[in-house]
């Protein structure tokens, strides 16, 4: 081994840290265990509760971006040259606006999940600088309470935005932060700190497990993940960025699901996919799945496979220096088995540019609106022209062995009339391709029942006026 | 009668607040010592098996581990909160796949645990017992063979005589309920660490435990001390909603044998799979209800047969049935009423005390049958509850005559109606155009005619339930509760009580009472650290009984103290003995003189003059009685009385379910904790709403298939809709200023509200918890494989 062992240096709170142990090891155990700090507490280890929120800031353009992730899922090696801050970082001579409204408004009660959402607050002031109650309560979606029922959460977050909007103006956004108290003044050095860090110095050891952004592996396996050598993806080498090349959206593979809810090109082309991809997990799961993860995860209900099929998306893989271009749709073959050989890594993610009339629709039933698994989802992605279907896709997840591309249906929406008619028969070749099963999201009948409901509100919400629902009513009785 | 309050009733932050919001707060797993082992549970696959032989060699490598096993208990092997069932590790069999039959103790958990696969066990498969309705046949097999049968516990109730009841009555209604098995889901999971004393002073227990006394009793019987070498210390509490009790007490136990054998700190910290699996849950109820009734809408007779599934151990069954037989016919004046409840084995996970305690069940069903009947009579719900509610005077199942309170049902029930316009909504949900959602089996596709299109598919329904509810243990044992109150020379004052915080803020509630009588501001009081070394015992955290009981011990310390400060005064000021003395704003007032002195000088004064400034103050509970054959007696000594109403919408195209709003109105007496009261009911109706429509552990096989957070689906801050809390503030003789109870009565009825909103909203009834889904558009459970289910289709 190396002499030099202590190959990840980070920013732990105001500290400079350098550590040597195993980059996969969990940033959690870390904290609590090598650390001894408690103030981040461990409730699941599998990223549904947010007791172990924590920052981590990023320097992007000279400035550190934030982001609240559940350090029960991060390996040690993504902190290397980042900002770490948990709840004791925010401890000042007094309490920050945050801790006070939440201890002023009830908002803790046993106490146990309280830093955590201490640190998703905090992590949402200092991500926004327009602030809104409903989507500071939104990125509270990861952090679950058990006593409070959340009201006096939200008198807190509804307090603290009035303080932060009533506190004297200042230059920027961080600097109104410090003099607000919301976090210590030394966040005003941290992009100065973090830009004098070089890369990780030693080289890894290469294993055949390679880990994204780990929200799926770390709950399946961290403790045989922590205590070995493995290769993580991180941006260094896998793109993670998401651009316009010639009629193509290129979206790397290493970008998480909340850099696609922000990106610029994606809100041009897909505007209403924000609003579906809220729906895929909580801020701090969304901070770090990656979209090529969950692509190779291949799960029969995954929400962005199930979108991403429909929108007619193509992969690059590579291995080495060659790469080879697959469709989405030929990609998954049976349950949890995809196209990728031995070492490929998705390193795109290509989608064509929507044409003129593309309407986009996904539906999701699950027990819970957020945070949860679907029963079924589907999606739909259609081109037309005056009243007529060009090009259609249409998918549907939880109703076989693999997220599945509705050939059939969509083959037969191809060049026809959007029509109640199309509407009632696309439905019913639908639910021919599919062999759900009884499990714990549903019996099969029930599914195939949504799926139908489904299909039928893609039509009636993209095209309220074109489909008559009495008509449609009244034609099944006819028929 | 109006008092002014200067402390009570206001809003005052929780002393705990500050070590809470910056992380400080010191939860169980927090603890490390030097020196300190692990220990990790050792399982067999099984849900019910005869232990033949647990080959420990692959370990003989491993010197720096230990084996720690039954043979190491020198005291009681086995334990139980009401029966001794439960071994603190199984030798002979295992009942249930939670069971543990050792444990290994080391340096590093990890380690530990990648161990456990080379351990050997050898066992013999028993029959497994899950289905509680075949528990109490013939050719069962016995989950403890010792007893005899696997009847835990059957509380028999006779009011009246239901058949002449029955014969007199213009109806007859029968409906079968079943709610399911859930899990306490507080967010820290269990963790202890015990700390061995040497043996003169014996063993220190630090964990996350809910009742410290009990843990301490357990663990002095299993390590065959007295009680005294035993010292339990409570770390802040994760939550636990009466579910770290029994597990606590084991688990502290098992650390305690671990720490004497190896003579170091040991602590067990549990993953949030071993805390699903092995801690209890609150028990699934089967509920046959039998109701006779007038065309007038009076009820004639109520005959209730219901079986709990108690699991693989007693644990505290017999006492949380005991609550439902009192309870079952719910708040209404009913001549003849014939209850059996009946508690049993299987090999299902165990249950025990949750939050609610054996009363959010027959709430379900006593509500939804209510309903029922009002439906039948062409009546709204509240006029059905209006008939037959409880007021002053009336004569409960058990024969008690609600006296000496306000009954405060018909309140809490108009109030609710008031503030949300209920019998206009539910009218006008009522009569919307429902689209027949009737099934065809052998068809599984809903016909088109059934599709609604989207804005059409939400329906909105408005649905009530009121309950009453006994305060405190009532007739299930000793109920008494002390207070340490100390004013020192400067006048800030130390507090203490035997009733350990649970997080829902009941230290802040006693600093409330004290500072109260003493005329001081809440935050001169340092509340003190619970450690049953120091602490008198005050018997449990349960049964919402803090503020009426703890609450009351702790007004009579402060008002000794008060008083012998009142003396004092009279004394050194010349003040007649008829002049009232009053604190208040760190002041003393005389009636006649005006302002005398400052509370600080005050004590100054009174360590001069050599008083005592501490006391020790005492409450214990009115007469309640009991009798075991008939269930007559004066159950509780005062009761509660509460109304909640759900607003919901309900997807009729895919059958998911939003809960737009609960109003929830609660006589808890005197409010003192406005804060503290108000936090009780946003977490507990989001509790309920939980139970009502998202949570249930499946168990396959006695298998918990839900074992963590991703299955397991609590609410999120995203999932219920606006709370509103509204508090009658009845006249109470007992509690301190009429403080009575809160924290259950909160949860208990929030699912049973929401379904009668979801049958408001599609037109028909529902007799399985929870309500979402298929169960909404199919009758049917999510979970299909064999789940019994109550009247349906």
């Amino acid at each position: 081994m190396s002499t030099d062992k202590k190959m990840i240096k980070f920013l732990f709170n105001s500290e400079w840290l350098e550590t040597s142990v195993s980059p996969a090891s969990v940033l959690l155990d870390f904290i609590r265990n090598e650390k001894r700090l408690t103030g981040t507490k461990e409730g699941c280890r599998e990223g549904d509760c947010g007791a172990c929120a924590v920052l981590i800031g990023e320097l992007r353009s000279g400035k550190v971006k934030y982001k609240v992730v559940n350090s029960c899922l991060v390996p040690m090696r993504d902190l290397h040259g980042k900002h770490l801050v948990t709840v004791e970082s925010l401890n000042q001579d007094e309490l920050t606006p945050i801790q006070l409204t939440v201890a002023e408004e009830g908002g803790t009660q046993c106490g146990f999940c309280t830093p955590g959402f201490v640190i998703s607050m905090t992590g949402y002031f200092l991500n926004n600088k327009k602030l809104d109650l409903q989507e500071a309560m939104d990125s509270l979606g990861g952090n679950i309470c058990r006593c409070t029922g959340y009201a006096g959460i939200e008198r807190a977050v509804k307090k603290s935005i009035e303080i932060y909007e009533q506190s004297g103006e200042s230059k920027d956004h961080l600097t109104k932060l410090i003099d607000a108290k919301f976090v210590p003044s030394f966040f005003k050095s941290v992009p100065k700190l973090l830009a004098g860090i070089d890369a990780p110095k030693a080289k890894q050891k290469v294993s055949e497990i390679f880990i994204g952004g780990g929200t799926d592996l770390y709950v399946q396996k961290w403790e045989e993940l922590s205590g070995a050598d493995y290769k993580i993806l991180s941006g260094s080498n896998i793109p993670d960025d998401i651009n316009l090349s010639g009629n193509k959206i290129r979206i790397g593979g290493g970008a998480t699901i909340q850099q696609l809810i922000d990106s610029a090109v994606i809100k041009k082309y897909f505007p209403l996919i924000q609003n579906d991809l809220q729906l895929f997990g909580s801020l701090p799961i969304r901070n770090r799945a990656t979209v090529a993860g969950n692509i190779v995860n291949a799960s029969p209900i995954g929400d962005l496979t199930n979108i991403l099929l429909v929108l007619d998306a193509g992969l690059i893989l590579k291995y080495g220096k060659t790469n080879r271009q697959i469709s989405l749709r030929k990609f998954f073959l049976d349950y949890k088995l995809t196209d990728r050989k031995k070492n490929e890594l998705i390193e795109w993610i290509l989608l064509p540019v929507p044409q003129k009339e593309f309407y986009f629709n996904f539906e999701k039933i699950s027990k819970r609106k957020y945070l949860d698994i679907a029963s079924v989802n589907s999606s739909i992605a259609l081109i037309t022209k005056k009243n007529k279907i060009i090009k259609a896709g249409i998918s549907a997840g939880g109703v076989s062995p693999v997220p599945l591309f509705l050939k059939k249906t969509s083959a037969f929406l191809k060049d026809r009339l959007i029509a109640t008619e199309t509407v009632r028969e696309a439905a019913k070749i639908a639910l021919s391709e599919i062999s759900p099963i009884s499990d714990a999201r549903g019996s099969d009948r029930y599914k195939r029942l949504l799926l139908r409901q489904l299909i039928y509100a893609h039509f009636l919400i993209l095209f309220p006026s074109q489909i008559d629902e009495t008509a449609l009513i009244r034609g099944a009785r006819e028929l | 009668m109006s008092e002014e309050f200067s402390v009570v009733g206001k809003k005052i932050i929780r002393e705990d607040g500050v070590e809470k919001v910056t992380g400080r707060a010191k939860f169980a797993d927090d603890y490390k010592f030097p020196g300190m082992l692990h220990a990790v549970m050792v399982r067999i696959n099984e849900a019910h098996a005869k232990i033949n032989e647990i080959d420990f060699s692959a370990l003989e490598n491993e010197p720096a581990v230990s084996i720690v096993s039954a043979s190491d208990v020198h005291g009681s092997k086995k334990v139980g909160m009401i029966k001794n069932d439960q071994p603190v590790f199984c030798s002979e069999k295992v009942v249930t796949p939670g069971d543990v039959v050792a444990m290994l103790v080391g340096e590093s958990e990890s380690k530990l645990r990648s161990l456990l696969p080379e351990i050997k066990i050898d066992y013999t498969p028993l029959p497994v017992l899950t289905d509680p309705e075949k528990s109490l046949n013939k050719n069962s097999v016995l989950i403890h063979p010792e007893t005899g049968s696997n009847l835990i516990v059957h509380h028999p109730l006779r009011k009246g005589d239901v058949e002449k009841g029955f014969e007199e009555s213009d109806e007859i209604l029968e409906q079968t309920y079943k709610t399911q098995l859930i899990e306490h889901a507080y967010i820290e999971p269990e963790a202890v660490v015990a700390i061995p004393l040497g043996f003169s002073e014996g063993i220190k227990i630090i964990g996350s435990i809910q009742n410290p006394f009990t843990a301490r009793k357990f663990v002095a019987n299993v390590l065959n001390y007295p009680l005294a070498k035993v010292r339990v210390q409570q770390a802040h509490l994760g939550g636990s909603f009466g579910g770290k009790d029994d597990t606590m007490c084991i688990l502290s136990a098992r650390a305690a044998v671990a720490a004497i054998k190896t003579n170091r700190p040991v602590k067990i910290k549990y993953t949030r799979e071993e805390s699903v699996l092995e801690s209890y849950k609150r028990h699934p109820y089967i509920l046959k209800y039998k109701v006779g009734y007038n065309l007038n809408g009076k009820i004639k007779a109520m005959k209730i047969d219901i079986l709990a599934d108690g699991g693989a151990y007693a644990s505290m069954s017999p006492f949380v049935t005991w609550r439902s037989v009192v309870q079952a016919s719910g708040p209404y004046e009913i001549e003849n009423v014939q209850t059996d409840v009946r508690a049993v084995y299987t090999n299902n996970p165990y249950t025990g005390a949750m939050r609610g305690f054996g009363s959010p069940q027959p709430i379900f069903a006593q509500e939804s049958l209510m309903d029922e009947i009002a439906s039948r009579l062409g009546i709204s719900p509240d006029e059905i509850r209006r008939i037959n509610g409880f007021k002053n005077g009336s004569v409960t199942a058990t024969g008690q005559i609600l006296k000496d309170h306000d009954v405060n049902l018909k309140k809490v029930l108009d109030v609710a109606c008031g503030n949300t316009d209920f019998i206009t909504k539910w009218k006008s949900n009522r009569d919307q155009k429902i689209f027949s959602l009737k099934y065809d089996p052998s068809n599984p596709i809903l016909k088109d005619n059934q599709f609604i299109d989207p804005p059409e598919n939400i329906r909105k329904g408005i649905g009530l339930a009121v309950s009453f509810r006994g305060c405190s243990l009532g007739a299930e044992g000793i109920d008494a509760a002390s207070a340490y109150l100390s004013v020192q020379n400067d006048g800030s004052i130390y507090l203490d009580c035997g009733l350990a915080e649970n997080g829902q803020g009941l230290r802040t509630t006693y600093s409330i009472i004290a500072a109260e009588v003493l005329g001081v501001s809440a935050e001169k009081i340092i509340y003190l650290e619970l450690d049953t070394g120091i602490t008198p015992e005050s018997g449990p955290t349960v049964a919402s009984r803090a503020t009426l009981m703890g609450g009351s011990a702790v007004k009579n310390a402060a008002e000794i103290l008060r008083d012998r400060l009142i003396n004092l005064i009279k004394e050194e000021f010349k003040l007649g003995g008829e002049d009232v003395i009053s604190f208040r704003d760190d002041l003393v007032f005389s009636r006649k003189k005006g302002l005398i002195t400052k509370f600080t000088d005050l004590c100054k004064l009174a360590a001069s003059r050599g008083i005592n400034l501490s006391a020790i103050g005492w409450y214990k509970s009115p007469k309640v009685d009991w009798n075991e054959e008939n269930g007559q007696g004066d159950a509780y000594f005062t009761y509660v009385y509460g109304c909640q109403i759900a607003e919901v919408s309900v997807n009729v195209s895919t059958g998911e379910v939003y809960i737009d709003k609960v109003t929830a109105v609660h006589d808890p007496g005197k409010v003192i904790n406005k804060l503290g009261a108000e936090g009780q009911v946003y977490g507990g109706v989001t509790q309920g709403a939980g139970y009502g429509i998202f949570e249930e552990v499946t168990a396959d096989n006695g298998f918990i298939r839900e074992l963590n957070f991703d299955t397991y689906t609590i609410p999120t801050s995203m999932d219920i809709g606006e709370i509103k809390p509204v508090f009658v503030e009845g006249k109470e003789n007992y509690g301190p200023w009429g403080a009575k109870s809160l924290g259950e009565p909160t949860l208990e009825l929030t699912a049973a509200a929401i379904a009668n909103a979801v049958s408001n909203a599609v037109g028909r009834r529902f007799y399985s918890l929870p309500l979402n889904l298929e169960e909404i558009i199919l009758n049917k459970k999510l979970r299909p494989a064999g789940t019994k289910r109550g009247s349906s289709l």
